[in-house]
């Protein structure tokens, strides 16, 4: 009855969103390598009481066969597969910041970032949705525009459609309280590292003048 | 679990290490195969030659990172349609028959797969070393966030009536299998906890585990779960009988 998890031996935080689908791992494996999964799902919600309900529902799908094959659910699962295939075609038309960097003749966002003297971390974090699209400086969005060959709306748009690589994922995995919030502006450029600090400062400075 | 393999260690890898994890062994080796190719390339042998949900979710990051999109879009498509049966089971478990509820929850699931899937932050990195871990803890918790908004009687209304139970074999594994399969969550895992880990429904004690406090409900909450429960489970103790 273990509690080993081996993937990678890294400590596991417990903070941090993926901390729970570790432990939900290794207590799979418990149940699974057990004779005894009642006494295996006590201990384990008892040593992680506020896993205990994870722990709870995925021995119940186990014991249960969940996920044994059922032809009386090939209808649901053909809609359900329907409704993913439209998902992702409505994903895939929306306007992108990446696609657009590379119509400009940059290889990557990392270069627009560059040419527009910002730490690649601020753009990228951006791109992703982790900045708070009220605290940029409108400086920023006129800069961006221009390199991009964009109307500051456009700009607009492509920062608030779906991301490819969004900022809120695992909103739903139990992350602890702000751990997916976004940031302003300000922080991030405080956050992230700059290979160009005379430039971040001009980008803070503009900040202090709105 | 390794990241090195030498059986095709030929040209660049196309999926980098993990930061914290190891992968299985198996799936390194199907991206091991692939070594060389360009994450467009390798997304689309991957999916012709039916590649493990691990092995595709690396490859989607790498699309995603190397700004390979369609190929990134064409993996979560595959995945999407090896999900969408598991999807419909959640559904069923949790007890949502309307149609409306239906579609808006598995959007909701399939989005937050895709989002995790695609995120570059390290902390979705497990999605390469055990998937369905991963996509059932995301779907299972919109679930239970679901039902959580509902008042109790919405929640035990809206339970559908046991199915029959059919072929019931005497042998206890099969017995527990039958018994779960019959009750809808979050009444299964009340009938888990209570009589099977055999919690109490609720303690005097604010520090003893309890299926009130595991359930995050009260203990008269408790009680109507149970009750419903053995109500769906008459017909499967009458068979037993």
């Amino acid at each position: 009855m273990s509690e080993h998890t081996n993937y990678g031996g890294a400590a596991l935080d417990l903070s941090r969103p993926d901390a729970g689908d570790v432990l939900v791992a290794g207590f799979t494996q418990a149940l699974e390598a057990s004779d005894d999964p009642a006494a295996v799902l006590r201990l384990w919600s008892e040593r992680h009481p506020t896993m205990a309900r994870d722990f709870t529902e995925a021995a119940a799908a186990l014991l249960g066969g969940d996920f044994e094959f059922t032809a009386d659910l090939e209808a649901e699962e053909r809609e359900i597969a329907a409704l993913g295939r439209d998902l992702l075609r409505s994903r895939r038309s929306a306007v992108l910041l990446s696609p657009r960097v590379r119509e400009c003749g940059f290889e990557r966002l990392d270069d627009v970032a560059r040419a527009l003297r910002l730490p690649p971390g601020v753009l990228d974090r951006l791109d992703r949705g982790r900045i708070s699209l009220q605290t940029l400086p409108a400086a920023l969005l006129d800069a961006l525009g221009q390199k991009l060959q964009w109307t500051i709306g456009e700009v607009m748009t492509a920062l608030q459609a779906p991301q490819m690589t969004p900022a809120n994922a695992g909103a739903v995995c139990e992350a602890p309280a702000g751990y997916w919030s976004q940031e302003t502006f300000a922080e991030a450029l405080a956050e992230c590292a700059s290979e160009d600090p005379e430039g971040a400062r001009l980008w803070a400075d503009s900040l202090d003048k709105t | 679990m390794s990241n090195h393999s030498s059986a095709y260690d030929t040209g660049k890898p196309v999926a980098p290490p993990l930061t914290l994890y190891l992968r299985e062994a198996s799936v390194q080796a199907e991206l091991d195969t692939l070594r060389g190719l360009s994450a467009a390339r390798a997304a689309r042998r991957a999916c012709d030659e039916k590649f493990s949900n691990e092995a595709l979710a690396s490859l989607a990051r790498v699309c995603a990172a190397e700004g390979a999109e369609d190929a990134s879009w064409d993996l979560l498509e595959m995945l999407t349609e090896r999900v969408a049966g598991r999807v419909a089971r959640h559904l069923r478990v949790w007890g949502v028959m309307e149609q409306e509820a239906r579609e808006d929850l598995s959007r909701e699931i399939l989005t937050a797969m895709y989002d995790c899937v695609l995120c570059r932050d390290v902390t979705q990195e497990f999605w390469e070393c055990r998937f369905w871990v991963c996509f059932d803890r995301r779907a299972r918790t919109i679930l239970r966030n679901y039902r959580a908004a509902e008042p109790e009687h919405v929640v035990l209304d809206a339970l559908p009536e046991a199915p029959a139970i059919v072929g019931l074999s005497m042998e206890d594994h099969a017995m527990v299998r039958s018994a779960l399969a019959a009750l809808p969550e979050p009444l299964r895992a009340a009938f888990v906890l209570k009589h099977y880990a055999g919690f109490p429904e609720e303690s005097v004690s604010p520090d003893e585990p309890t299926v009130a406090t595991i359930l995050g409900v009260s203990g008269r909450t408790v009680r109507n779960y149970l009750k419903r429960a053995q109500d769906l489970l008459a017909p499967w103790r009458e068979r037993e009988n």
